[in-house]
């Protein structure tokens, strides 16, 4: 039995709906967890309830303008994340909101990357990097700072074996990097 | 419920990517199993708006409770679940079906109702309940999530 492809697979405006559901259900969950009555929200937008519900039923009819209204109405923020999860060909659907919001709470809520206690990527040189493992704090080494002033290209080229992790923050992508010892 | 001459199958929702922790599937092959039936009659836009409600469900969440939720407070129907989209309702039950995975919980969608009352009819809920009960359901089910071999629990 082959597996089947998910139904965002079908195309971008499938994608596009399960999106702005997600979006919706964001919106749904915080008026049922803090008591609002959407013609209370409704009234906050100067819109109808009718409208409320409107979009809330078919939220791939909202343009970002609309999204960006209702997070503000209900006290939020919104960010639109791009990710790359291996899934070039859209087989297994998009990755919930949730996931990355609940990543950034976890994390700390930072205002920046400066406040991400660990980062991405590597897969060269032999090393490999620990996610959320060290922090810049618990380094003895160079501050991640000093090293991106000594550091004239990225990655670096790193060929001995760290003694200890290193950050390096690439001005480029705004990334940090730990690499460590794999 | 009649008797059941007929075979009695279990199949994940087509098209849902099934997480770690939850999945969701069809009870199929009686004419009072129309969850599916009805699924496969859907335009496409209740179609779409039910696969984000049981796609939000597998992925972890337990709300928007106007989307889906089950039934804590009603003992008798504590195991049942309603996914919701306007006035369509998918009804089924949770289970446990991996032995090695015991928090791992399974949503079997057996009914299919339209409603426009804000109350639950308890007769789909009932309905929902004797299928649970069934061993025939049980046997749909674990076709689909065979109980490990010994040994291979952890790998």
């Amino acid at each position: 039995m082959g597996k089947s492809k998910h139904w965002t697979n079908r195309g971008d405006d499938a994608f596009a709906h399960a999106i702005a559901s997600d979006f919706a259900a964001q919106i749904e969950t915080i008026l049922e967890e803090e008591g609002i009555e959407r013609k209370v929200l409704a009234e906050k937008m100067r819109v109808t309830p009718g409208r409320v519900s409107q979009v809330l039923n078919n939220p791939a009819s909202m343009n970002l303008r609309t999204v960006v209204k209702y997070s503000r109405a209900v006290n939020k923020k919104v960010a639109i994340v791009t990710y790359d999860d291996g899934d070039k060909n859209n087989e297994n659907g998009p990755i919930d909101a949730g996931v990355f919001s609940g990543a950034w709470e976890q994390a700390g809520c930072p205002t920046s990357l400066f406040g991400l206690a660990g980062a991405s990527l590597i897969g060269s040189y032999g090393f490999v990097v620990s996610q959320g493992s060290y922090t810049e704090h618990s380094l003895k080494g160079i501050p991640a700072s000093e090293e991106t002033q000594r550091l004239q290209d990225f990655p670096p080229q790193i060929e001995q074996t760290l003694e200890q992790p290193m950050i390096v923050f690439n001005p480029k992508s705004q990334e940090k990097v730990i690499y460590a010892q794999a | 419920m009649p008797p059941v001459p007929v075979t009695i199958t279990f199949r994940l929702v087509p098209g849902i990517r099934m997480s770690s922790g939850r999945a969701v599937g069809f009870l199929e092959g009686h004419p009072d199993l129309n969850a599916a039936p009805a699924y496969k009659s859907f335009s496409q836009k209740v179609s779409d708006s039910m696969n984000v409600r049981i796609q939000r469900w597998t992925d972890g969440h337990d709300g928007p409770k106007g989307w889906f939720h089950g039934f804590p407070n009603r003992k008798e129907f504590k195991e049942c679940f309603v996914f919701k989209y306007k006035e369509h309702r998918l009804y089924g039950f949770l289970c446990n079906p991996k032995k090695e995975a015991p928090a791992f919980r399974l949503c079997v969608l057996t009914t299919h109702d339209t409603k426009f009352e804000w109350e639950t009819d308890d007769s789909n809920l009932k309905e929902v309940e004797l299928w649970r009960k069934h061993l025939v359901s049980l046997a749909a089910i674990k076709y689909v999530f065979p109980e490990p071999k010994k040994g291979l629990l952890h790998g």
